[in-house]
C-alpha cells in the first residue's frame, strides 16, 4: 500500500522507453492508484488498484479473460510484464480505450516486485516533494534511445507518452522531423505552420510561461477540419541561438506538468541532435560550395570528372543547366548578415525544391547562386520566361518573409554543356552589376537584355564622359544656366519613341509646349531629331549620362 | 577557404627600375613577350608623376573566362586566374575582352599567354618572382577577400581602370614630395 496516489504516467517516467509499449487506453494516463496487485494475488482487487500480469505464467486466452474481468471492476491500469508478448483482442483494446484504462506492455520486466519498487521510489520522491526535479535529471534512457535508434525514435516515444502528435521545425518554422501520427492528421497543410509561426511571434512575449529556460508559448490555431486547438510551441535554443521549435498540438490530451518535464528532458537531447545535424549540414554545405566554386570557375579536369563528382552530390550535370545570381541590395547591418543569408538560403531552397529535385544553391562572395536543370527542347523564349517566373516567385517569398530588404537577380545565357556554366556565371555577374544602371534596385536582369550597356561597360569612364560631353554638353550647360530640364524632356521623349502625346502626359505639360521644347533642343544641339543616327547617338549619350550619375566606373 | 590574391603597388616607392619586369621574364623563360610591364604615369593635375608595374590583375569577375570559346581560363580558389594553352586556338577574343589587354599572343607558339601569379612558387609558400625582385618593396601581394585599410585605393587618378571586372589590384597613392633643403614660401 502506498501513502500517495501515483499516476500511470508517473510510473512509466522511470521506465526505459525501449522497455514499454502502450497498447491501449492512454487517455487514462492520469489514473492514480494506491496499490499494485499481481493477477495471481488472492487479495481483493479494488478500484484503486494497478493490476500487473506476468505473461510467462499465463497464456493469451487466460490474460484476455483476466483483463476483461479487471476492466469490469474497473482497475486504474493494467501492466503486462515478461515474454512472450500476449495477443490482446481488439474488443479488449476498444473497451480499454473507451473506459480510459491504460494497458501497458513491459517485455523486459520479469518480476512484479520491480514495478512495486519503482512505485515505492516515486512514492518517496513525491513525499519529499522532489519527484519532478528527479524526473528532469533522468535523461540517460532517452539518450540511449537516441544513440541506438536515432532522433525519430525519440519523437515516436514522445508522441506515445504525450498522446499528441508533434513536430520539430528549424529556426524559420520549416518542418524537419514529423511524428508518425502528426504526418497523418496534421501539418500537411503548410498554412497551419504559417499560422502557428505568426501567432507564436505575436503571442511570445505575452504567453511565455514559466517552464524553466525553455521559452514556451501556447497558440490557438484552427486545423484542417476547422477544429480549434491549442498548440504548445517550444523554442529549442542553446547559448542564445535558436536551433528550432517543438510544436505539440493538444489534440487528444491536455499537456500536463509531467508532460512538460518529459519534454524538457527530451529537449536537451533534441537540441544536441539539432546542433549535430547543423554541423553536418555545414560541412556538407562547405564541400558543396567548394565543388560549385570549381564548377563556376572552370576549375576541373574534364567534363566526365565533373559529372561523376556531381553524381555523388546528387546532381545530374550531364543535363543542361541555367544559372542566376541573387544579391541583397540594401542591407546595412553587417553583424547579422550571415543570419540573413542563412534565412535567404532556406527560403530560396524551399521555393525551388517545390519545382526541382535537389537544386544547386550555393553561397559565393555574399551572393547566392542558383543553378537549375532546364530542358534543351524548350524554345529560347520559354527558357527565359521560365527562369524569370521562378525568380519572381523567390522574390515574392523573400519579401513576404523579410520585408525590410530588396534583392536583385542576374541571369546568365543558356549553354547546352555544363562546362560552359563558368561563362554563364560571369555573364550573370555582369548582368547583376549592370542591371543596377537600368533599375537601381529590385531588378531581374538577363545578360541578353543588357543591350548597349554591355558594350559600354568595357569602355573607360574617361572615354564615356568625353562621348557624353560631345553630344549633351551644350544641353547640360543650358539646363544649368536656365534652371530647366531639357535633358529629362529629351530622355522621356526618346524613351516614349517620339510620341508627343504620351511624353507630354508623362511630363505633365501640353503637347505644344513639348513641341516647342524639342525644337529648342534641336537648336541647342544643332541636330535633326528626325534622323535615326542622331537619335541613336543621343540615346547612347543619355544612357551613359544616367549610368555615370549612378556611379558607374567611379568618379 | 576561398581567397582573392592581388597585387598592391606603393606609388611612393616604385622607381621604375624594371626589376619586376625582368624577374618575371626570367622566371617564365620568355623571349618576345613580357607578362609584366612598367608604365610611366604622365603628370596629373592631382600632382604626381611616377611608374606603375602592371600585369594580369587576376580579376574577381574575369572577362577572359566569359569569352574564351575553348574554356582555357580558370580561376583557382586563391583567386589566381590561370590560362592553360593546350586548347588555345589563338582566337584573341580574350585579348579583346580584357580591359587591360593583358593576354598576349606568343609569336613562337601562336597561342595566348599571360601572368600566372607564379602559382608554382605560391604553392611552395614563396612570393611571386616580381615581388621577390622588387628592391624598394613597392610591389607586394595580399588577400583582398579580407578587409583592407583605407590607404589602399581601387582607383588611380589619371589612369584608366575599368572596374566592371573588379581587378585585384590596389594602389597606395603618392604623397606630395617633401623637399628638405628648400623652403617654399
Amino acid at each position: 500500500m502506498l501513502d500517495k496516489l501515483i499516476t500511470v504516467q508517473e510510473l512509466l517516467t522511470l521506465q526505459d522507453p525501449a522497455n514499454f509499449e502502450i497498447i491501449a487506453g492512454w487517455s487514462g494516463r492520469e489514473n492514480s492508484f494506491l496499490e499494485i496487485q499481481p493477477i495471481i494475488s488472492t487479495g481483493k482487487i479494488t478500484k484503486e488498484t494497478l493490476l500487473v500480469m506476468n505473461c510467462h505464467i499465463s497464456d493469451s486466452e487466460q490474460i484476455n479473460s483476466e483483463i476483461s474481468r479487471a476492466l469490469n471492476i474497473p482497475v486504474k491500469g493494467i501492466f503486462l510484464i515478461g515474454t512472450p508478448e500476449p495477443r490482446i483482442t481488439k474488443d479488449i483494446i476498444k473497451k480499454a480505450s473507451n473506459s480510459k484504462i491504460p494497458i501497458i506492455y513491459l517485455p523486459q520486466t520479469q518480476q512484479v516486485q520491480d514495478i512495486m519498487d519503482s512505485s515505492q521510489l516515486i512514492n518517496h520522491l513525491k513525499k519529499a516533494n522532489c519527484f519532478y526535479e528527479y524526473s528532469t535529471s533522468v535523461s540517460s534512457h532517452l539518450l540511449r534511445l537516441v544513440n541506438l535508434k536515432g532522433i525519430s525514435s525519440l519523437i515516436r516515444h514522445l508522441e506515445a507518452i504525450l498522446g499528441n502528435p508533434l513536430l520539430i521545425t528549424n529556426s524559420i518554422f520549416k518542418e524537419i522531423i514529423l511524428s508518425k501520427y502528426g504526418e497523418k492528421i496534421l501539418f500537411k497543410n503548410t498554412k497551419i505552420l504559417k499560422t502557428i509561426k505568426n501567432t507564436y511571434y505575436k503571442n511570445r512575449k505575452i504567453a511565455s510561461n514559466n517552464t524553466g529556460n525553455l521559452a514556451t508559448a501556447k497558440v490557438n490555431v484552427i486545423l484542417d477540419d476547422l477544429q480549434e486547438t491549442n498548440c504548445y510551441v517550444m523554442e529549442l535554443n542553446n547559448d542564445n541561438a535558436t536551433y528550432g521549435f517543438l510544436i505539440i498540438p493538444e489534440l487528444n490530451n491536455k499537456v500536463n506538468k509531467l508532460d512538460i518535464v518529459q519534454i524538457k528532458q527530451a529537449s536537451t537531447i533534441i537540441i544536441s541532435e539539432l546542433i549535430k545535424q547543423a554541423e553536418i549540414e555545414e560541412t556538407e554545405k562547405k564541400y558543396k560550395d567548394n565543388f560549385i566554386y570549381d564548377l563556376l570557375h572552370n576549375n576541373f579536369e574534364s567534363q566526365q570528372t565533373l559529372i561523376k563528382q556531381g553524381k555523388i552530390l546528387g546532381w545530374d550535370l550531364s543535363k543542361p543547366h541555367e544559372l542566376a545570381i541573387m544579391e541583397v541590395d540594401n542591407y546595412k547591418n553587417t553583424t547579422e548578415f550571415q543570419k540573413l543569408f542563412d534565412d535567404l538560403y532556406s527560403i530560396i531552397s524551399g521555393t525551388i525544391s517545390t519545382n526541382f529535385k535537389n537544386p544547386i544553391i550555393s553561397e559565393q562572395n555574399e551572393q547566392i547562386i542558383i543553378i537549375i536543370p532546364i530542358s534543351a527542347q524548350k524554345t529560347h523564349k520559354q527558357k527565359k520566361e521560365d527562369i524569370r517566373k521562378l525568380l519572381h516567385n523567390i522574390k515574392k517569398r523573400i519579401y513576404s518573409h523579410i520585408p525590410e530588404i530588396t534583392v536583385s537577380f542576374g541571369i546568365g545565357r543558356f549553354y547546352t554543356s555544363i562546362t560552359n556554366l563558368c561563362r554563364s556565371y560571369q555573364e550573370a555577374k555582369t548582368a547583376l552589376e549592370l542591371g543596377k544602371f537600368i533599375e537601381e534596385t529590385n531588378n531581374i536582369t538577363h545578360f541578353e537584355d543588357l543591350g548597349i550597356i554591355q558594350l559600354l561597360a568595357s569602355i573607360s569612364h574617361e572615354q564615356l564622359d568625353d562621348f557624353c560631353e560631345d553630344y549633351l554638353g551644350e544641353l547640360i550647360s543650358f539646363d544649368e544656366k536656365n534652371d530647366i530640364s531639357l535633358l529629362e524632356t529629351l530622355y522621356i521623349y526618346l524613351k516614349e519613341n517620339g510620341d508627343f502625346n504620351t511624353t507630354a502626359k508623362k511630363l505633365f505639360i501640353h503637347p505644344n509646349t513639348l513641341r516647342y521644347r524639342i525644337k529648342k533642343i534641336e537648336e541647342i544641339l544643332k541636330l535633326d531629331l528626325e534622323k535615326y543616327e542622331n537619335i541613336l547617338n543621343l540615346l547612347i549619350a543619355l544612357k551613359i549620362f544616367k549610368m555615370r550619375k549612378q556611379g558607374f566606373g567611379g568618379f | 577557404m576561398v581567397k582573392q590574391l592581388g597585387f598592391i603597388i606603393d606609388l611612393n616607392k616604385c622607381i621604375g627600375c624594371k626589376g619586376c619586369e625582368m624577374a618575371c621574364h626570367n622566371e617564365n623563360c620568355l623571349d618576345d613577350i613580357h607578362y609584366r610591364k612598367i608604365v610611366t604615369l604622365a603628370e596629373h593635375p592631382k600632382n604626381f608623376f611616377g611608374f606603375l608595374s602592371m600585369a594580369c590583375n587576376h580579376c574577381r569577375n574575369p572577362a577572359c573566362i566569359k569569352v574564351c570559346p575553348k574554356g582555357c581560363f580558370k580561376k583557382r580558389k586563391d583567386g589566381i586566374v590561370l590560362h592553360t594553352n593546350s586548347n588555345c586556338s589563338g582566337c584573341e577574343s580574350c585579348i579583346g575582352a580584357c580591359p587591360f589587354r593583358v593576354p598576349q599572343i606568343n609569336p613562337q607558339t601562336g597561342k595566348v599567354e599571360k601572368c600566372n601569379f607564379c602559382f608554382k612558387r605560391i604553392d611552395q609558400g614563396l612570393k611571386p618572382a616580381c615581388v621577390e625582385a622588387c628592391i624598394p618593396e613597392a610591389l607586394y601581394i595580399t588577400d583582398l577577400s579580407k578587409p583592407l585599410s583605407e590607404k589602399y585605393h581601387e582607383i588611380l587618378p589619371g589612369f584608366t581602370i575599368i572596374r566592371i571586372t573588379r581587378p585585384s589590384i590596389r594602389f597606395i597613392l603618392p604623397q606630395p614630395p617633401v623637399c628638405f633643403w628648400r623652403h617654399d614660401k
